[in-house]
């Protein structure tokens, strides 16, 4: 089961990635928490790709490939999110401090910390001029 | 509309959230709430009618907590996945989740 959605990298789309999504995950029967978790994630490296992948005024596509897959006997939701923005690690960062006011954390930091706690995988990689960042839910 | 606040007699502020608190609509309801809450000595978030919420629902929450003296900031009526995700961001215990 793949689904791939492709938009240009603007907040204008990103309700029709979200419901996108959803909608696959209605197809694979995702239990509730499993599509609370996973829209979560989604949005919140969407939102930092459409927010600064890109210039502003030159803002090109981001790719979600979503798939259901066995892998090692265990069944795997496993989405890619794909850009052809400046190069971002957003797994490169520092866990933020919990303890510190929230407004004082780095922005977006709170949001990958969020994405690697609900996820059981999450990986990077930079190839062919592309952020490729995938993360893996296990079902 | 996501967020209605309404000003009690007693300096309380309530503000009730509806649906979903995705980025887009932290925007807007951010607007609302921090020109409601500008005078208030008690702050309440009601949650009742929310389903998801984003990492800016997160901060929203925080700055609001902000602008009132510390217990007197409280959030309820939370689900299980929403609370879920306050704990994940160490935030439960600060922002006083019922």
């Amino acid at each position: 089961m793949l689904q791939v959605i492709r938009e240009q990298a603007d907040l204008v789309h990103l309700d029709f990635f979200i419901d996108s999504i959803k909608g696959f995950l209605e197809k694979a029967g995702a239990s509730e928490q499993a599509v609370f978790d996973i829209i979560l994630t989604a949005e919140e490296i969407l939102v930092n790709v459409m927010s600064y992948a890109y210039p502003e005024d030159k803002k090109g596509f981001v790719e979600v490939s979503c798939e259901m897959a066995e892998i090692d006997g265990t069944k795997k939701l496993k989405f890619t999110f794909t850009d052809e923005g400046k190069f971002f690690d957003m797994l490169d960062r520092d866990a933020p401090d919990l303890s510190a006011p929230i407004e004082d954390r780095g922005i977006g930091g709170l949001g990958i910390h969020l994405v690697k706690t609900l996820m059981d995988e999450v990986s990077y990689l930079r190839k062919d001029n592309q952020n490729i960042l995938t993360v893996l839910k296990n079902i | 509309m996501s967020v209605e606040c309404s000003r009690l007699n007693n300096g309380k502020i309530v503000c009730k959230f509806l649906g979903r608190m995705d980025t887009t609509r932290c925007v807007e309801a951010e607007k609302i709430v921090m020109d409601s809450i500008d005078a208030a000595e008690v702050i309440v978030f009601d949650l009742d009618g929310v389903e998801y919420i984003a990492s800016s629902f997160l901060r929203l929450c925080g700055k609001a907590s902000h602008k009132v003296v510390d217990g007197n900031f409280s959030i309820v009526n939370v689900t299980p996945s929403v609370k879920k995700v306050f704990k994940i961001a160490g935030l439960a215990e600060r922002l006083n989740l019922r």
